[in-house]
Parts: structure tokens; sequence; C-alpha cells
């Protein structure tokens, strides 16, 4: 009998597991990736970049949508790629979470990268934030903290610094400083030559979010609730805002009024020079995806699928279209069109005055 | 309400909460956490387990009747089952009550590792995903995160990559099979026995192996706890080679000679574990590892256990 009911248990056991492993994937949990679009190309021959869930680049012709280029990133296995890509020239570049930077010069029949950095294997950390591109260098963070100056051309390495902590925000450069939060609740100011320090930030939050830099102001969200203006210069507070939950998004200004999305369903207007209050628009789901800058408008995407514009200077709100497919990743803007890349794999096309919707094929 | 929703209201955002407030006061180490954590859990479980243990105690203290029983009605199966709950309903004991305990603990185990991945940072989808289950009237809960995953030789957010935690996992486990694991006479039982005793430790070995350090870590402190309340209880118990166990072992080795409990008893004898040749039901009792007592003793007090043992080592 003892042994009978121990039987039970073990399969209870057994089926207990199962539903550990059926909760959340097998352990440990496989990231997937929430890549943005970028717009690059030419003035005549504008494309949008975007990674695929399942490792690839594609280049999307704009405005019809037509795929105009894909390469896998590796011949064998997905890659998750959660920044959006960069584009410079005639590359197009992208960090994947398996450690590596990949440039390609998309080209009909060319699908290998111009150069994969490093070199071989990968730098043993994990890429979340994007690529940035100034001055012809390539920046780009890794989850152990570090911080990597590849030159744009050939991939290889100009500098790399250990700033702290793991580190899954996209840098952002102005000037000779580039500026990145990591989980060790700093923002960095390294300059760019060679990836010294000129200030450190200390917030009481992990930051992920992208800062966003204008008029001599680095603005940037923690987890601490707070969104912060520091001087570019010496890294003092100009001000800071407290909203309900964790900032996760890059913010974007917008005639002086900064639109910071929250993980508390809103997005916070305020006055980019003084800190003061223009408006809150509560979307009722977390904004993780960085808005853009449509016209005169500012387009948002809630995690729930759901595409607002805001504008007159944060005093509109107007529900564009509901997607009704969740929304991590950053939008993108060109010429009255807003994409918005889907975790179901998908990429709309939203006009941003009407909220007409079309579907691109990426896969 | 999805079942989604009363899962993360009820069991996870709690257990997230719980788990950053408590490692902030844990020195930032979230491994110390989870030992906290797992000591806290079964404090709570405390009158359960307890139930538990002293179910399984008076499973072994009528081992002896169960076995004749078995052997009585070895050809009436429907007579056998009667007399088997006669005897479970004469005992007091519930066989459900073993289950019970570890059966709450796995939504404990889910809870967790949710947790896990989630505070830790493991993956992005997981780590964006938590700020929904922090409690906006708790504010340390907004900057606490993420949790330092080292620990040890250990990173908590992942498997051990140096496969001590399979083992330590699956050892503390056998250890606390071993423990209640009773000698039996019959075959088919033993070999079932024997079969439960590898066959867990083995697939939570395995199960350590492919699920993070953290959620291993929990498992180990919950085993060693169990460990040390059964040994309270009921001793080492199958740990330690009996009499019995050697007279099982004994009997086996005697060629076409079928092994024979020695301890007979009625079931519905007034005596309980009396028996005919001057041992006790509870030498079988013994074998199971509690409450050896003298001829005529049968029945163990309740609450009884090591402080019961005749220093027989």
């Amino acid at each position: 009998m003892k042994t009978r009911y121990t039987m039970v248990l073990t399969v209870l056991l057994l089926l207990g597991a199962l539903v550990l492993s059926g909760c959340t994937g097998t352990a440990p949990t496989v990231p997937k990736g929430w890549s943005g679009g970028t717009v690059g190309g030419t003035e005549a021959d504008k494309k949008l970049f975007v990674a695929t869930m399942d490792g690839r680049l594609v280049a999307m012709s704009l405005p019809g949508g037509s795929r105009d280029w894909v390469a896998p990133l590796e011949t064998t296995g997905g890659v998750a790629v959660y920044g959006s890509p960069a584009t410079s020239g005639n590359l197009t570049y992208v960090g994947g979470y398996n450690g590596k930077i990949y440039a390609f010069a998309p080209a009909p029949g060319r699908e290998e990268p111009r150069w994969i950095y490093p070199r071989q294997g990968g730098i043993g950390a994990a890429v979340v934030g994007g690529p940035v591109i100034a001055r012809g260098k390539l920046y780009f963070s890794s989850d152990k903290g570090k911080v990597y100056a590849l030159d744009t051309a050939d991939g290889f390495k100009e500098w790399e610094v250990t700033v702290g902590d793991k580190i899954w925000s996209s840098p952002a450069v102005d000037g000779d400083t580039l500026f990145v939060g990591a989980f060790n609740k700093k923002l960095y100011a390294l300059r760019v030559s060679d990836g010294s320090k000129k200030w450190e930030f200390p917030t009481e939050g992990a930051i992920v979010a992208a800062p966003v830099v204008e008029n001599n102001t680095v603005y940037f969200g923690s987890f601490d609730r707070y969104l912060y203006a520091v001087n570019t210069a010496d890294g003092s507070l100009r001000w800071k805002f407290k909203a309900g939950s964790w900032f996760w998004a890059k913010p974007v200004i917008h005639n002086g009024v900064i639109y910071a999305p929250c993980l508390d369903g809103k997005v916070y207007a305020l006055d980019a020079a003084s800190g003061a209050t223009r408006a809150e628009f509560n979307l009722g789901s977390p904004i993780s995806a960085a808005p853009v800058v449509a016209g005169d408008s500012v387009v948002v995407a809630t995690e729930k699928g759901e595409i607002y514009t805001l504008g007159d200077g944060g005093r509109q709100q107007k529900l564009l279209v509901e997607l009704g497919e969740k929304v991590y990743a950053p939008l993108a803007y060109s010429e009255g069109m807003v994409y918005a890349h889907t975790i179901k794999d998908i990429l709309y096309a939203i006009d941003a005055s009407s909220g007409a919707t079309s579907k691109f094929n990426i896969k | 309400m999805s079942i989604g929703a009363i899962w993360d209201l009820v069991i996870l955002s709690p257990m997230i909460n719980i788990v950053i407030v408590l490692s902030h006061y844990l020195f930032n180490s979230f491994g110390l956490t989870i030992i906290v954590l797992t000591i806290i859990i079964r404090a709570v479980m405390y009158p359960l387990t307890l139930k538990q243990l002293h179910a399984t105690k008076a499973m072994q203290s009528i081992q002896a009747e169960m076995a004749e029983l078995q052997k009585k009605y070895a050809k009436d199966k429907r007579k056998l089952a009667q007399e088997q709950l006669a005897l479970y309903k004469k005992s007091g004991m519930n066989p459900a009550g073993c289950l019970l305990p570890m059966l709450l603990q796995m939504p404990v185990w889910i809870a967790l590792y949710q947790s896990i991945i989630r505070v830790l940072a493991v993956a992005p989808e997981d780590f964006l995903n938590l700020s929904k289950h922090l409690y906006t009237s708790w504010p340390m809960v907004f900057t606490q995160v993420p949790l330092e995953s080292r620990f040890l030789w250990l990173d908590l957010a992942v498997p051990d990559r140096w496969m001590l935690l399979p083992i330590l996992v699956g050892g503390t486990m056998w250890v606390q099979q071993k423990m209640t694991t009773m000698p039996t006479t019959d075959p088919k039982a033993q070999s079932q026995a024997q079969m439960m005793l590898w066959m867990m430790p083995l697939m939570f070995a395995f199960l350590t192996i492919q699920f993070p350090s953290g959620l291993a870590l929990y498992w180990i402190a919950s085993n060693v706890i169990s460990i040390a309340m059964q040994y309270m209880v009921t001793g080492w118990g199958g740990l330690l080679p009996t009499k019995a166990g050697k007279r099982v072992a004994s009997d086996k080795k005697i060629p076409g000679q079928t092994a024979q409990p020695k301890a007979i008893a009625e079931p519905d004898s007034a005596q309980g574990g009396e028996v005919d040749n001057g041992k006790s039901g509870d030498e079988s009792q013994d074998s199971g590892g509690s409450n050896p007592t003298r001829p005529g003793t049968a029945k163990p007090k309740p609450g009884g256990g090591r402080g019961q043992h005749p220093r027989r080592r």
C-alpha cells in the first residue's frame, strides 16, 4: 500500500516537474528577442532594417514593404536580437544575444556578413542593447558590464572598458561623450576617444532605458521610478521626476517636451528644461517600446499592442489602432509611417495620421 | 479572472516580493534568501509535515500486520483491501497524509522557479514582466532588483556547471527516502520500494541538471530539513541496518523457502501488535527505523521517535 502511494506521489511529482517546465519553457528561458526597425539606405532607396526573432536580418523596401534582402546572422541556429540595427553608409550592424556584432552590406545575393566581431566565438556575454554609430565608430555594451568601440569599416576593436555591472541599455553618443546606464544603478559618461570615464551619476535603481541627449542634458529613466535630467558637462542633476514604475523605454523629445513612457502604463510629458509636468497619458498597459516622433505628434505602442498618437504639446491622446499583439520593440518612423515589430514576429506599417495598417512579410 | 491571473495574484507575486524583501535584509544574498525562505516555508508547513511523519511512523508500525494480511488474503484482493482499510482506520492514519505536504510544495517550486528567472534577470523577456508583480506600496522592491545571482560557487540563475548540486539533491533525497523505506518480506513490494528509493533521487538529480541552481538550492535545504525532522520523529529509520532488515535478507537467502514475517498479529486483536514468539510487531517497526519497543508494547506513542529508541547503536 505504501509503495502504491509512493508511486502515486512520484507520478504527481513528475507531473509537477512537467508543469514546472511547461510554465516557463525549459530552463534557462530561451531568449527570443524584440528587435526594432531602423530606417536606412538612401533618399531614393529607403529601407527598413529589422532582425527577425529567428535570427535573420531583413531589409524591407520603403514605403512599399517588399522584402529586398534577407540574411541569417548564423548559418546554424537562431540568434536573439533585442536592440535595433544601426546603419551607416552601405553597412548595417546588429548585435546578437550570442555576444557578437554583425556588419552586413546588403546586396542581392550577398548574405555573408562583411565582418563579425569578435572574429571567432563571442565576447563571452550577451549583447542586449543595440549598437550606435558615431564618428566612424560603433559602440555597444555587453551584459558583463563592458562597453566596446569598434571601427565600423572592418570591425577591429578600438577599445573596451568595464564600467561595472550588467548593461542592457543602448548607449547614446553626444559630441565626444558616450552615455550608458548599467544594472549597478549608475549612468556613465565616457570619452569616446578611449572609453575613459568622465563622470558617473548614481541612482537608486538599475538602468535599462537608453538615454537621450539634448541641449547639454542627458535624460534617462531608472528602476527607482525616477526620470533624470543630468548636465552632460559635469554629471550634476538638473531635475528628476517620479513615476509609478520602472522606466524601460528610451524617451523622446519633441518641441521642448520629453515624452517618457513607463511600465506603469503612462507616458509622462514633461518640460525638458524644467521637468514640469505638461501631461500624463494613461494608456492602460505598460510601455516598453521606445516611441517615435511622427510629424507633429509622438507615437507610442503599449505592450498590449495599442498604438496611440500624443500631440498638441502633450494634450491630446488618440488611439490609432489596436494590433492585438504585444509590442516590446522600439518603433521606427519614416515619411508618415510608423513601423512596429510585434512579438509574433510580424512587422506592421501604420499610417501615423489615419491609423491605416498593413502587414509586412519579414519571414 | 483567468487561472494565470489568480496564480500571479495569490502565489507568484507574493513570492517575488517576499524574496526581494528577504534578500534586502539578508545582505543582498539571494542564496541565503532561498535557504531562509525554505526554512520559513517548512515552518509554515510544519503541522502538515508532522502529520506526514506520524503517518509514516504509523505506516511502519502496522507493517507486520499488513504483511500478515497480505499473506492471509493473498487470493482475495477485495477482502485484502477491506482489511487493509480497516487496519488504517484502526491505527488512526490516513495514507494520503503522506502526500499532502509534498503536493503543497509543488506550487512553491513552480513559483520559486518563476521568481528566480525573473528577479535574477535571466532573460530580458522574464525581467521585463517582473515589474507588474511588484507591490507599489513596497518601494524597496523596485530598486532592489535584479538580485545578486552569485552564491558560493554558483550562479543561481543557471544550472550548476560543476554538477555538485545534482549530486547533493540526489544524495539528500536518497537519504530521506531511505529513512522512510521499510523492509518487507514481499518480494514485489521490496522491488517497488527499491525502485522508488532510486527513482526519486535520480529524477530530481536530473531536474537539477536542467533547472537554475536556485531551485536546486531550495530542494537541498528542504531535503536537509526533512531529514532532520524525520530523524527527530522516527530516527534514522531504514538508513541503518536493522535486525528485521537482516532477517529479511537472511530469509531471502534460504532456497525454496519464502520469507515469513515473524511478527504475527491479528488486526482485530485487542492487543494489536502482540506477537506469538516473543518479538513484537514493533521489531518490524524497528526495521522502519522507528520505535523499537519491548514485546507487548506494540503501539507507538504519538510524537515518539528518537527519544523512544533504546540505544542499540
